[in-house]
């Protein structure tokens, strides 16, 4: 079972409850998207993701920004215990949805970036070494039902 | 051979141009032995890396942060030809330095995490992330290119 200080529940609690997911969430995706094209299998519903101007105003990709990220709130709340929050989605981006365990990964780290860039200087490396335990934490749980 | 559009060579060269070298390195040094604390086997002789704010605070951290980031300038000369200009360096963390060569993707995304935060979003925006860790990738391959 991971572990938490209360240092670290601390960053955390405080990351999320300064993040405008309006904001955060679209920035992350359009990233994902952009950075690592390959992930736009996944939304070829989605319209044009042609290049990244129209992936920046696609109001698609940024509706389902916002839901990716509020997933995390699950987590959030449920700290000592992600594996089980997550074990339904984890079945459901596995047999229904058919997404490679490997892209879960990608978007945590353009995550960070945004959280990086928003933060600055705030982006301490203690900060950094907590969001990036918090997020293995999350894609480790969300790959855990597949098979 | 690696393809670079223009776009990403722009940005490439660009952002290496906003970059301080002694800035950013020490920066993603001590990043790197704060969050990967394993990594501070390769610096026994660098004295005290007991604590984040010793690592922090460490001056021959900072420098080999500022010479393992300098080295990216050969890179950013030789876009078409990283693997070559990295030959010798590859061997070198190899058969010498005896470096897990998962640490250079490690670094660089220290570094990439150092320069997100040091220019915002405004700069550091998807295509120049994009164009960045391509070229970060491409370095990190010809570091272990000569791996045995």
């Amino acid at each position: 079972m991971v572990e938490w200080s209360e240092n670290e529940r601390s960053i955390i609690s405080n990351i999320f409850s300064n993040l405008d997911y309006n904001d955060v969430g679209p920035k992350a995706l359009v990233r994902c998207l952009v950075v690592y094209p390959w992930t736009q299998r996944y939304f070829s519903s989605f319209g044009n993701l042609y290049n990244a101007e129209a992936i920046s105003t696609n109001p698609k990709v940024a509706a389902h920004g916002i839901k990716v990220l509020h997933g995390l709130d699950r987590a959030l709340k449920n700290l000592d215990n992600i594996k089980a929050t997550y074990a339904e989605l984890s079945v459901l981006h596995s047999e229904k949805l058919h997404v490679d365990p490997d892209n879960f990964k990608l978007l945590s780290d353009c995550l960070t970036i945004v959280i990086a860039g928003k933060l600055g200087s705030a982006f301490t490396p203690e900060v950094q070494a907590t969001f990036q335990k918090f997020l293995a934490v999350v894609v480790s749980a969300l790959g855990k039902q597949y098979h | 051979m690696v393809e670079w559009t223009d776009a990403e060579r722009k940005a490439i060269i660009g952002l290496w141009g906003k970059i301080d070298v002694g800035e950013i390195g020490p920066q993603a040094l001590s990043r790197l032995l704060i969050v990967y604390p394993w990594g501070q086997r390769y610096f026994k002789a660098f004295g005290d890396l007991s604590t984040n704010a010793a690592i922090m605070g460490n001056p021959k951290v900072a420098q080999h942060g500022k010479t393992v980031m300098g080295g990216l300038e050969n890179a950013v000369k030789n876009l078409d030809n990283i693997k070559q200009t990295y030959a010798k360096l590859s061997a070198m963390h190899s058969e010498k330095l005896h470096v897990d060569p998962d640490n250079f993707r490690v670094l660089a995304e220290c570094i990439s995490l150092c320069v997100a935060a040091k220019f915002g979003p405004s700069v550091f925006t998807a295509e120049v992330q994009e164009a960045w860790q391509k070229f970060l990738s491409v370095v990190v391959s010809a570091l272990g290119r000569q791996y045995h």
